[in-house]
């Protein structure tokens, strides 16, 4: 299971937060780990998509509640402890059968700054890449035993 | 495709201002970058404590800097209170990437300028490093007695007259916090001429309140 360390990490700062749904979707996401983690089932990992948390917390997709997701998202990606990561992959238009192509967020930024994204399958460019790429977070058993690590380090 | 979150609604659900806000916050490109959204987020949050002054008006120095710790934390920074820095600084802060940071040294306004004093001497001749990266600083004053912009101005008359004490000690005006803030640069004795003076903002924190009419 989740150890009392990492989450007594997490609700150190949970008096702080500024908004009631950050913590909630904090709350959701640790409880599914720690049900995959009973079940034996993290080996192969969980994504975790924005839009699933919503409608599993009930929530209505507005955009104040969306930002909520995502800032518990952002959270537990990169606030004291890092029990999940942060994926971009682009997804190819030209054929649906296609797996995606993971993207950093270097060639993010630099798709921002030139107003494109270079496809890295066909070398085309792309204006509209902010459609074509898909946002998620995901854990697994390697990920969450180095958050643990780190908050042993903390 | 469709069941995916797309980078347009995240974008769209963060803002493009908050998002950027949020990219400088957990990957600054430089000591200023990370120096200038740390105070655009100590304001909102230094705000987020003031609006809660009825909870802070008699609290400990460590109960409200436990609070703004833990404020910095929920927003991504390293933050840590009471860390070994050549002796038990108050606030710690540290950039993800822990190549720049913070140091805060918080008083309590009620015992005087004086002591506010002291608590800059500390802040600047033992536990601040001065180095590339690691040269400014956070005077954080709890006002929970008197008036808050008095209280900031007293203690900056005393630091003026004591100007001495602090190699070519310079003044500045804040301009995020005009009247409640203001910033000094000065040349550390453990670093000297040559590199960057190290530079402390300020900042007086109202929780008191006005008393009630008898």
């Amino acid at each position: 299971m989740l150890s009392n360390l990492i989450l007594a990490r997490i609700r150190e700062v949970y008096p702080a937060f500024e908004r009631e749904g950050v913590a909630q979707v904090c709350d959701w996401i640790i409880g599914r780990i720690g049900e995959n983690e009973s079940l034996g089932l993290l080996d192969n990992g969980i994504v975790f998509s924005p839009s699933e948390i919503i409608q599993a917390i009930g929530w209505s997709e507005d955009k104040s509640k969306t930002q909520d997701v995502l800032r518990g998202l952002d959270f537990l990606s990169f606030g004291p402890v890092q029990l999940l990561k942060r994926e971009f992959e682009f997804w190819p238009l030209d054929d649906e059968d296609a797996r995606p192509v993971a993207i950093s967020l270097d060639e993010l930024a630099e798709a921002a700054e030139k107003g494109g994204l270079v496809c890295p399958r066909t070398n085309q460019f792309i204006e509209n890449f902010k459609a074509q790429v898909s946002v998620a977070y995901y854990t697994d058993s390697a990920t969450l035993r180095k958050a643990e690590e780190m908050a042993d380090e903390r | 495709m469709s069941d995916r979150f797309l980078l347009e609604e995240y974008v769209e659900a963060y803002g493009n201002r908050e998002l950027a806000k949020q990219a400088k916050r957990l990957n600054p490109q430089s000591y200023n970058d990370f120096w200038e959204i740390l105070n655009e987020d100590l304001e909102e949050l230094v705000g987020q404590l003031e609006s809660d002054a009825k909870d802070f008006i008699s609290a400990e120095e460590d109960e409200i800097t436990r609070a703004l710790v833990r404020s910095l934390k929920a927003r991504f920074y390293d933050a840590s209170h009471e860390t070994d820095e050549g002796g038990h600084v108050d606030v710690t802060v540290r950039s993800q990437c822990r190549k720049y940071s913070m140091l805060g040294e918080a008083k309590r306004s009620k015992k005087g300028s004086g002591y506010l004093l002291d608590g800059f001497k500390q802040l600047t001749s033992r536990y601040a490093r001065g180095t590339p990266s690691h040269n400014r600083g956070a005077m954080l004053i709890y006002v929970q007695q008197g008036k808050a912009a008095e209280t900031l101005a007293r203690y900056k008359n005393v630091l003026e007259a004591n100007s001495a004490s602090f190699e070519n000690i310079e003044f500045e005006q804040c301009a995020l916090r005009e009247g409640l803030a203001f910033n000094t640069s000065h040349v550390l004795e453990r670093i000297g001429q040559g590199a960057p003076k190290y530079i402390v903002r300020h900042i007086a924190l109202c929780l008191n309140r006005t008393a009630s009419v008898q």
